[in-house]
């Protein structure tokens, strides 16, 4: 009697396990809380705009439709696999990028990672929606890979140039071309950079806000590589086309002003990003604002200033990476300079060498310095 | 429970909830504010809102005390150093107080209420700590006291906002589900505020010693600790419900062991380990430490506390890594510690042994790290392991670990002091200390360059500021400066910077007045780095010690530069808090006076003198036991300022102040060296009476310029009375002075008509006289010198007042004095005759005066008194001529004085002689010939007339007397054209010599032609005629 009855209650648990998995589970950044929210379902549709899910909630069926930025993992309902293999190539990854990570230990966590992601495709591969989405987080790992070893660039490169090819009507293909883009510049390919940010603002079935994004991803990096014509004349057919009270307008007016700066003219800088500052809510717009004041006091050489501008981003505005490791990079510079405060600005130092600025611009700068 | 973190949070919930329910356009600014404090960023937070405070608007202007308080108070428990705490406390408790009092109404004025009451409770707290730091007993006593008595107005004010609360609870509505969570929220509130108020009588209870002799001392601590237990039994069995009762039940149980009720304590304590966490966490945490210690002092038969303590203290610690530096964290750690140390006496191995000790010296230089209530316990703890280890006697080169080096050092300061107690040779005993001070700075110095010293900690921090304190003090300066400047430059927001900064600073000074121990290099190099280092710390530490020495420093050389505007503009920087603030005031009124001494370029506001004299006004009387330097500093400021109340006719300030330090003198050392402070002290009293003297005759002065002789006298009198009865020998050293003093007593009292009190003020001068040294005789003349001036200068003011009573009177009374001094001279000296015409011929009594100089012998050919005869022979003529004897002075000075070209007599050649000549001439009306002669007189005297004063002085009198000769000479001709002509001739002379001498060439010669013009309208009219031509 025994022996029968404990296979069965095993089969019974299987059974209950892949039962479980058969549903689509995705973990998304949620915006009002800005805490990570996992919600259950049945994915009902998937574009570049992001993903629609059937879920229960309070017992009743709604349907939720969760951006493509918004979304930071997706457990497809696999007949394949269960929920925990498909999981834990997603931990170890999560775990590399953490950012107390050792070196050592993030690149055999995304060797890792990457083997067990693979495996995976081969096993699902039938499945289009979870093939789909391994193959974007094979390209994203090599990008990952890649920011710590400049030799395997174009590796990653050619992974998310054929990922976004091979699929082009997924949501996977928002992040992909944004992470392309970033990985082009790092490569010094500015003009595919731009080229992606053009591709990702032309995608079809984009929402709005998010194409404006692009667009601005594109000015901004435009105005990174200096060409100042370029990105003023797509700022100004981007601000003739917002409304005076559009969030994205803000950053637009923002960014014309960072390339007036960025060719020596300061005469209006001061009054217009002060006005931003005032009137802007958007986080981002403000760290880019401050940043920006930073910068114009130190070129005034009005240092006392700009050293509270960026202690501003780096204490309230310091969800954006970059613009955060720009502040942390001058205030490890001005802390000595204006505050005689040498360990602090070792301590903004070591925070900006640290592996959350990984792959920033600034971080790249202060190694540079260093050496 | 970590009680200082629990009242920040407490105010910082009410806090926010305040920030969200307003929607002001300052939000951003504020939220930046608490983002700062909530990174520890305290300093910056400070900096920021007092920018803000300068262009804020109404409404934030409002805000600001309150958040710059807040600050203050969330940055003092970052402080580790307890005086640096306190101060902060204190601060922030004014700001608390005066938003109060400022804003009455404010609808935070609940929360500020309670947010004093906590600054009032941790400036107890702290004050606490610094008693348990005390070594020996009667300081731990003396801080307790000031402790409790901290504390025990803590209570008082927590119990009015505990009073505070009941009002809001009672008044809050309870409607809608909001307003009932308000309403819980207050009533939370009202329970931390019983439970504080609990915990604060057990604060009280600990300011007693409980290991204290005296019975009475006990009793009050068993006292205060049931008081104590009675608030927190009741809180306890309140709500079982609320995790404020849990905690207030752990805290109950510590009282029963207190009490010597351990079973009651531990009956408390497993009642809250077997409560529910949910709502126990925050009691059960306590009641596990709290259980130890019962188990460590008063163990059941049955148990092994050594093992109870090591397993469950360990436990503990790991189980609660977030309240490691709460009171009861590093309660624990010493628990352990001390339990260690024990306990490593029972293990068999050196290896067990060392790994016990070891691990107990780690957990002890944890909880040193701060100042807290074990740190002076962990400390010593440490010392008495590493003397087990061996620690004290090896090498110092065989100490293998920065904390072993840094032990080492504390012990030999440690031994600076037990020496002390025990030897008496001074020389011995320095033999010993400089072994000490070597020992302590070898075990420094290499702890310093081991790998762990590289980062910061407070145990490193000191390791550094005491390194650069001792290499300082042994002559080390370079050292001191290597160590005490980079620390103070690399991690200047440590506590200990500024105090390394201030070492290093003083290096460079003595380096640079001592080259010999500069070491090699460029002194210029040597004095830049001081100077940058100066400046840095002035930028560093604006208004602490750091940042006034280093004011102090840049000041002094810019005096030395002559930079004087500067060096004003730092001095003036410096804080009433700097140990030296009175001699920087001193130094900085002298460079005020001289500033305007030099008319330096002024700096705005104040002129230097205003400067000077706030500065000087600004030195702060000494303490009781002040360094001598500061006490000379005092005096040597107000004495100055005496002198400058003297110039501003402040007489009655200034008597006052000179008596003021006339008291205070003698109670001030100014010289460690006996004999040397003996001779300031001399040198000091007598600027000090010199000063009292000097408002005496500034007081007697106003009040005889004013007529007001009663008052004069009223001040002189006395003093008069002392110099007649031997009590003033100060006059002896400034006669002068004392002859101004006298002279002003003589005149009123002969304006008053005393001719009793004259005569005792000639006593006076006499007495004056004598004791400068002088004969009698000698004495006689030397007064009516002084006589002779005095009546001159009366007589002519009476006159010029046109007052004949009072002339009347003066000369009626310096007849009769003169007659007293006449009758006391038996054998009167030539000088005495001369000096008492000259006082008869000043009353105008020339007659009296010819008389008198008539009677005069010849002295012998060669004798030294033939010019003196001389003198009077011609101010015999002169008093003849003014009394109308012209024939007789004539007969006198052209036979005997002038002679003639065959007999020449002595004063053929005499000025004084042949001006004499001239007024003869004048005086019989004689003008042309006069005027010859005069003219005459003017061009032998004009070569000389530009080298030599006296001869300047003759040659415009006689200038003087050709144009008062043509004028005379015209206005007695009849034709009137050639009078006109005359008269014209005499302005033309007079125009002439105003022109050429720029103002008639003196006072006195300008004076004359003044007086002329004014006396004959036909000669002015001539001159303002020319003048008006530009002739």
């Amino acid at each position: 009697m025994k022996r029968v009855r404990y296979p069965a209650a095993l089969l019974v648990l299987a059974g209950a396990a892949m039962l479980a998995w058969a549903e689509d589970q995705i973990t998304y950044l949620d915006p009002a809380t800005r805490k990570e929210v996992t919600v259950k379902g049945v994915i009902d549709k998937e574009d570049p705009g992001g993903i629609r899910i059937k879920t229960t909630m309070a017992k009743k069926e709604i349907i939720k439709d969760i951006p493509a930025t918004d979304v930071r993992s997706v457990n497809y309902g696999s007949k394949k696999v269960t929920a925990l293999e498909f999981r834990q190539p997603q931990g170890k990854e999560a775990r590399a990028l953490q950012p107390g990570t050792r070196a050592a230990n993030r690149t055999a966590l995304l060797d890792e990672a990457l083997r067990a992601y693979k495996d995976l495709d081969t096993q699902v591969r039938d499945e289009p929606n979870a093939h789909r989405y391994l193959q974007w987080k094979i390209a994203e790992v090599l990008a990952h890979q890649a920011k710590d070893d400049p030799a395997k660039l174009d590796a990653a490169v050619a992974a998310l140039t054929a990922y976004k090819n091979d699929f082009s009507t997924g949501w996977e293909v928002v992040p992909c071309l944004k992470l392309l883009a970033q990985v082009l510049e790092d490569k010094g390919d500015a003009a595919g950079a731009s080229q992606a940010y053009a591709d990702l603002a032309a995608l079809p079935d984009l929402p709005r806000e998010l194409k404006q994004e692009s667009e601005i991803l594109g000015v901004r990096l435009l105005l990174r590589v200096r060409k100042f014509a370029q990105a003023e004349a797509k700022l100004k057919a981007l601000q003739a086309g917002l409304a005076r009270n559009d969030p994205q307008r803000a950053f637009v007016d923002v960014c014309l002003v960072q390339s007036q700066m960025a060719q020596g003219n300061l005469t209006q800088a001061e009054p217009q990003l002060r006005a931003v500052v005032q009137s802007a809510r958007d986080p981002a717009v403000q760290a880019l604002a401050h940043n920006l004041l930073g910068d114009y006091y130190r070129v005034k050489n009005q240092n006392e200033q700009a050293f509270w501008e960026y202690l501003r981003v780096d204490v309230l505005y310091n969800a954006d990476r970059e613009e955060h490791a720009k502040a942390l990079f001058y205030l490890s510079k001005l802390f000595d300079k204006v505050k005689n405060d040498p360990v602090r600005a070792e301590e903004c130092l070591t925070r900006l060498k640290g592996q959350a600025f990984a792959g920033t611009s600034y971080q790249r700068q202060a190694n540079e310095e260093k050496k | 429970m970590n009680r200082c973190l629990a009242a920040f949070a407490w105010a910082a919930l009410l806090g926010s909830g305040w920030a969200t329910a307003q929607e002001a356009p300052f939000q951003e600014d504020l939220r930046f504010v608490r983002e700062l404090r909530a990174r520890h960023y305290n300093d910056l937070a400070l900096e920021f809102l007092q920018n803000l405070s300068k262009n804020a608007p109404p409404e934030l202007a409002r805000e600001l005390p309150l958040e710059i308080a807040k600050t203050r108070l969330e940055g003092a428990a970052d402080e580790p150093d307890t005086t640096k705490r306190l101060a902060i406390y204190a601060q922030a408790q004014a700001e608390f107080e005066k938003f109060l009092a400022e804003n009455k109404n404010h609808p935070r004025s609940g929360e500020v209420t309670l947010d004093l009451a906590q600054v009032a409770v941790q400036r107890g707290r702290t004050q606490l700590c610094r008693a348990f730091l005390q070594e020996n007993p009667e300081a731990r006593d003396a801080e307790g006291a000031k402790a409790r008595d901290l504390l025990v107005k803590a209570g008082v004010q927590l119990a009015n906002a505990a009073i505070e609360l009941d009002k809001q609870i009672a008044a809050a509505p309870e409607g809608t589900p909001p307003e009932k969570a308000a309403k819980k929220k207050l009533q939370d509130e009202r329970l931390r505020a019983e439970l504080s108020i609990g915990l604060n009588l057990f604060d009280q209870a600990q300011s007693y010693s409980s290991t204290s002799a005296d019975n009475k001392v006990l009793l009050a601590r068993a006292k205060k600790v049931e008081a104590a237990n009675k608030v927190l039994e009741k809180l306890a069995g309140l709500d079982d419900t609320n995790p404020t009762c849990w905690v207030a039940r752990a805290w109950a149980g510590r009282c029963w062991n207190e009490l010597g009720e351990p079973k009651k304590a531990r009956a408390r304590f497993a009642e809250i380990l077997e409560a529910p966490p949910r709502v126990a966490a925050d009691g059960q945490r306590l009641a596990r430490y709290f259980r130890l210690l019962v188990i460590k002092d008063q163990p059941e038969p049955m148990e092994k506390p050594a093992e109870i303590i090591l397993e469950a203290g360990t436990r503990w610690l790991a189980d609660y890594p977030g309240y490691l530096k709460t009171p009861e964290g590093y309660g624990m750690r010493y628990l352990l510690a001390e339990v260690l140390a024990e306990h490593s006496e029972t293990l068999k191995t050196p290896g067990e042994k060392n790994a016990a000790l070891g691990r107990a010296r780690r957990l002890l230089s944890e909880v040193e790290s701060t100042e807290n209530d074990f740190s002076d316990r962990a400390r010593r703890l440490k010392i008495v392991i590493i003397g087990k280890q061996g620690g004290f006697t090896k090498p110092v080169v065989d100490l293998k670990s920065f904390d072993d080096c840094f032990v080492r050092a504390q012990y030999e300061i440690m031994q600076i002091g037990e020496d002390a107690k025990k030897i008496k040779d001074a020389a011995e005993l320095e033999k010993l200390r400089k072994k000490h001070v070597d020992t302590l700075l070898a075990a420094l110095d290499q702890g310093l360059k081991m790998p762990e010293a590289k980062k910061s900690s407070l145990e490193v921090n000191n390791a550094k500021a005491l390194f650069a304190f001792y290499a300082m003090n042994a002559g080390k300066y370079g050292d001191a400066i290597r160590v005490g400047e980079e620390f103070a430059r690399r991690d200047p927001r440590s506590s200990q910077a500024a105090m390394a900064a201030v070492y290093a600073l003083q290096s460079y000074i003595q380096m640079l007045a001592d080259p010999d121990r500069a070491g090699p290099g460029d002194p210029k190099d040597v004095k830049e780095r001081m100077l940058a280092l100066a400046q840095y710390m002035k930028e560093r530490w604006d208004k602490e010690l750091a940042g006034n020495m280093a004011r102090h420093q840049l000041g002094l050389k810019l005096l030395k530069e002559v930079k004087y505007p500067e060096a004003i503009a730092e001095l003036e920087g410096i804080t009433p808090a700097y140990p030296s603030y009175a001699l920087a005031q001193f130094q900085l009124a002298d460079a005020a006076f001289s500033a305007e001494k030099e008319r330096a370029k002024p700096l705005p506001g104040d002129s230097y003198r205003q400067r000077a004299l706030a500065a000087l006004t600004r030195v702060p009387e000494p303490a009781a036991g002040a360094e001598p330097l500061a006490n000379h500093v005092y005096l040597l400021a107000k004495i100055r300022l005496t002198r400058e109340m003297y110039k501003a006719r402040k007489f009655d300030e200034m008597l006052k102040m000179a008596e003021q330090l006339a008291a205070r003198l003698p109670g001030l050392v100014c010289e460690a060296d006996k004999k040397r402070d003996e001779a300031i002290h001399n040198q000091l009293a007598f600027e000090i009476q010199d000063a009292a003297l000097y408002a005496r005759y500034g007081q007697a002065d106003a009040a005889f310029t004013a007529g007001q002789f009663p008052q004069v006298a009223a001040v002189l009198d006395p003093m008069v009375k002392d110099v007649n009865a031997g009590k003033l020998p100060h006059f002896a050293k400034n006669p002068q002075l004392g002859m101004a003093l006298l002279n002003m007593a003589l005149k009123a009292d002969v304006q008053l008509g005393q001719l009793d009190k004259a005569r005792e003020v000639l006593k006076a001068l006499q007495a004056l006289s004598a004791e400068a040294g002088a004969s009698a005789e000698a004495g006689s003349s030397a007064i009516l010198t002084q006589l002779a001036l005095l009546i001159g200068q009366q007589v002519e003011e009476l006159r010029k007042k046109n007052n004949e009573a009072n002339l009347k009177k003066a000369i009626e009374g310096f007849s009769a004095l003169l007659g007293d001094i006449e009758k006391q001279t038996k054998t009167p000296s030539l000088r005495f005759i001369l000096q008492l015409a000259r006082c008869r011929s000043n009353m105008e009594q020339h007659k009296e005066a010819a008389e008198l100089l008539a009677k005069a012998p010849e002295p012998p050919a060669g004798s030294p008194d033939v010019n003196l005869y001389h003198a009077i022979r011609l101010t015999l003529v002169r008093e003849l001529r003014l009394s109308k004897e012209t024939k007789k002075a004539q007969e006198i000075l052209m036979d005997e004085i002038i002679g003639t070209k065959e007999k020449k007599g002595w004063g053929q050649r005499d000025v004084g002689a042949q001006k004499e000549r001239v007024f003869l001439l004048e005086e019989d009306g004689k003008y042309a010939d006069a005027a010859l002669l005069a003219n005459s007189l003017v061009k032998q005297l004009l070569p000389r007339a530009s080298s030599d004063n006296a001869m300047k002085e003759n040659y415009l009198e006689c200038y003087y007397h050709v144009a008062y000769c043509f004028l005379k000479y015209g206005q007695g001709l009849e034709d009137a054209a050639k009078k006109d002509k005359m008269i014209k001739d005499a302005a033309k002379q007079v125009v002439e010599l105003e022109k050429k001498w720029e103002g008639f060439g003196s006072d006195a010669s300008k004076k004359r032609f003044e007086e002329l013009l004014a006396k004959e309208p036909q000669l002015k009219e001539q001159y303002d005629l020319l003048k008006s031509e530009g002739k």
